[in-house]
């Protein structure tokens, strides 16, 4: 009897489920997630994963727009205050419901995660005190006035209290700590090989269109092409430059692309010590200085180069030439900063006037397994360089490697997100004089020193009003560059290619997003 | 002095019996003389940054350059001549690949000489520790070796001669234990001959055939070994590519239609690996007594 009764039932749900035929989505992707932990490292592949299981008080949409997440409304409160009002009925995959405190706990657990190889601290910089109203309210009290900090925030995934205490990064590799409010649930975490979710239906969003997802780690361009081609995967990211023609040409296959976000440049170690080892003067003799200290050897690094036929050439227009960090139409690009244009002349005078007339040798940098074409890239600089004196040699080395030795180096090729939407995080972080206390120069390897810069930068982001705020931060952009602080090359497009049938609006962040693929 | 040249025109009749590896040791001189000659062969010096332009990247076989010649092989992504480019290439891959096997050779010959002669004790482990560096994987310690000293030509071929030497050192042994026992061994420990002179005057040119057989084929894996680093990324500097980081190179592009930047160098490893086998192939079959076909 009740074997029968269990037989019907089960014969019921079968005829019901029926008409709905599973739907599931298998997407490519080049990089590897080191993680399900959404806190353990700030990189794309990990991110686009916790954006996934996890959500946080604000989003970005495709184009860069801040939009509403768990936090329906937010508002400043005074100089250094912000009040957050979160969504009502949102609930935990478990079930569990989701409050305040849930946030309060996050941004104390996302400062410091043991182990992370970068984290998210550099967000949370500003932020002195969380403190939960009630359920639904947030309070958060900052060090310094910072309208920044709803922006920021969108970088910060918020995971549970009640699965996340004490549980540590294998805890959320595992799936028994990823719980988290997203638009999917954890299924399977295999490093380097595949990701699965599978769809949350209580996903406060709205409807998703797949039932079960698969991120495929396919780490070579042409092994992603090939997968595409031959119906393996139904989505890419970050396809060949060479293949981009043949798969705009494929029929059943359609590319879709956006000017991204992340700027590919170089940067150079203005100190004498370790770098050193990578500079040798003109016949290979040992030089007491750096030359890299001379803003004019700086510059005319930066003047020998001719980024339009970089990005021509090599990047095969899957990439923007530019002079500064953030690509056209972003908060505080200045139209004013034109693309460097090459002068080898000027670039040569200006050696010999720092004192280099016959230029000097260097070794450059570059990693090979992480950025699209990045050693024929600086092989191109190299001949460039070589041509104003400057004797150039380039080392290319795994990612791994390259980012234990990467303080060491004369010159390197390094990308950066741009994650906050504006020049800060190239200002704050990159740029800013190495101190842990005020937050600043958290990647900051090169030993640059600025103190009028770091004024400035710690000047624009106390201001409310946007326009103020973008000409402070461009009036320090401009100071940076004309001080030959950063070399920025170009921007990265991000593009997708999928198969006919499917629609997946570009980000500018390089994200790959399965909820924000649909059909047709 | 004649008898010795009689017996290299002996030999040369006996290796010319077959065809094949007449075409495999023509092929093996003009490789060499392609390589020795490079400098004068080609139109471009690949390695030289001042010598190449961007702007004549990825031209199809037979475009003009700029500075006069013609791009018989096409150029690559930097704008190297494919020509020069396999020209020097191939220089890069066959002093890597003779170095490295001709100090594999040397070094894993002394050991296995050294560890039949003293016997005992002293041999099993010497020999234990051939068995130890031949179980692991060639292209795992290889990476490992070159991800712990870091990239230059002078660690690629250290690495391979770390993970090649067992192998001479086995068949050294191997063949020194039979030859142990023979009279003339015996006589002359009896004379009480040096170890040293044991070892070079006696062991050494007895087992030397089998040997130099092991190392013709060698050259050529210690050649495709290098190709394989490189074309991992754990090779030769990026400007200065050998043939493997050239196939490498072009590899991304096939897609795309650029076929001539890693086709044609993987032609030329191909030619060359092959040659060099049918040279020592012969080699084997006339210098080793059980061979049946002469």
């Amino acid at each position: 009897m009740k074997f029968r009764r269990i037989l019907y039932s089960a014969l019921c749900a079968a005829a019901l489920a029926a008409p709905v035929a599973a739907e599931d989505l298998t997407i490519g992707v080049g990089g590897t997630a080191t993680s399900i932990d959404p806190h353990f490292y700030n990189a794309s592949p990990n991110n686009s994963i916790a954006m996934q299981i996890f959500d946080r008080l604000t989003e970005r949409s495709a184009a860069g727009k801040l939009l509403p997440g768990l936090a329906e409304t937010w508002e400043p409160v005074g100089e250094t205050e912000w009040l957050f009002t979160l969504r009502e009925g949102v609930k935990w995959h478990d079930g569990v419901a989701f409050t305040a405190d849930d946030v309060v706990f996050t941004f104390d657990r996302a400062r410091d995660v043991p182990n992370s190889p970068g984290g998210f601290g550099g967000f949370l910089r500003a932020v002195a005190k969380v403190e939960a109203v009630d359920d639904r309210t947030v309070k958060i009290t900052t060090h310094a006035p910072s309208p920044n900090l709803p922006g920021d925030l969108a970088n910060i995934a918020i995971v549970s209290r009640h699965a996340g205490e004490g549980a540590d990064t294998t805890d959320y590799n595992s799936g028994k700590a990823a719980i988290g409010t997203g638009a999917f649930r954890f299924v399977e975490f295999r490093q380097g090989d595949q990701i699965r979710l599978e769809r949350n239906p209580d996903w406060w969003g709205g409807e998703v269109a797949w039932d079960n997802v698969t991120y495929r780690v396919i780490s070579s361009a042409g092994g992603r092409t090939t997968a595409i081609l031959a119906g393996d995967v139904d989505i890419i990211d970050t396809p060949a430059a060479a293949d981009i023609a043949r798969l705009q040409g494929t029929d059943g296959i359609k590319v879709t692309s956006t000017p991204g976000l992340r700027v590919i440049y170089l940067i150079s170690s203005p100190q004498t010590g370790a770098p050193m080892k990578f500079i040798r003067g003109p016949k290979g003799e040992e030089l007491a200085e750096n030359p890299l200290a001379d803003v004019r050897v700086r510059q005319a690094l930066s003047i020998a180069l001719n980024r339009e036929l970089i990005v021509d050439r090599i990047m095969e227009g899957t990439a923007k030439a530019s002079g500064q960090w953030l690509p056209e139409g972003a908060f505080s690009y200045s139209p004013d900063i034109a693309v460097p244009v090459q002068d080898l002349e000027k670039a040569k005078a200006l050696l010999a006037e720092a004192g280099y007339p016959d230029g000097f040798q260097l070794t450059v940098h570059v990693p090979n397994d992480r950025y699209p074409n990045a050693p024929a890239v600086v092989q191109a600089v190299a001949q460039m360089w070589t041509r104003i004196g400057v004797q150039t040699s380039v080392e290319a080395l795994p990612w791994t490697t390259y980012s234990a030795q990467m303080k060491d180096f004369a010159v390197k090729l390094v990308g950066l997100g741009n994650a906050t939407f504006d020049a800060s995080s190239m200002l704050i972080n990159v740029l800013g004089t190495a101190d842990k206390e005020r937050g600043l120069g958290a990647s900051n390897d090169t030993g640059y020193s600025n103190p009028k810069l770091d004024e400035m930068t710690a000047a624009a982001l106390t201001i409310y009003d946007d326009a103020e705020r973008e000409k402070a931060l461009i009036a320090a952009v401009k100071v940076a560059l004309d001080d030959g602080a950063v070399l920025p090359l170009y921007q990265q497009t991000n593009t997708w290619a999928m198969r006919a049938g499917l629609a997946y609006e570009p980000r500018i962040d390089e994200r790959t997003l399965a909820k924000d693929v649909k059909p047709e | 002095m004649r008898s010795a040249f009689s017996a290299f025109f002996r030999f040369l009749r006996v290796y010319a019996r077959s065809p094949l590896a007449v075409i495999g040791l023509i092929g093996t001189v003009l490789v060499l003389l392609a390589a020795i000659f490079a400098p004068v062969l080609s139109p471009q010096n690949p390695y030289d940054l001042l010598q190449l332009d961007i702007l004549e990247s990825r031209l199809p076989p037979g475009e003009q350059a700029y500075a006069g010649f013609t791009f018989l092989l096409g150029s690559d992504g930097q704008g190297r001549d494919m020509v020069s480019a396999i020209l020097y290439g191939l220089r890069i891959s066959l002093i890597v690949g003779i170095g490295s096997a001709a100090l594999a050779f040397v070094l894993g010959t002394l050991f296995g000489l050294t560890a039949a002669y003293i016997g005992g004790r002293v041999e099993t482990f010497m020999m234990r520790l051939v068995d130890l560096q031949m179980s692991v994987p060639t292209i795992l310690s290889a990476l490992l070796i070159l991800a712990l000293l870091g990239k230059s030509i002078g660690n690629v071929v250290l690495a391979i001669v770390i993970v090649e030497w067992a192998t001479y050192a086995r068949t050294a042994r191997g063949t020194a234990l039979s030859q142990m026992r023979r009279d003339y061994v015996e006589a002359a420990k009896a004379l009480r001959m040096g170890h040293a002179n044991m070892i070079l005057r006696q062991l050494l040119p007895n087992c030397i055939s089998p040997l130099i057989v092991l190392l013709t084929m060698q050259i050529a894996r210690a050649i495709t070994l290098e190709a394989t680093l490189s074309f991992l990324g754990l090779g030769v500097p990026i400007t200065e590519p050998s043939l493997g980081l050239l196939i490498s190179n072009g590899y991304e592009l096939m897609l795309s239609g650029t076929y001539w930047v890693s086709l044609f160098p993987g032609i030329a490893l191909l030619v060359t690996i092959f040659s060099i086998n049918l040279v020592g192939d012969r080699m084997r079959q006339i210098l080793d007594p059980k061979a049946a076909q002469r």
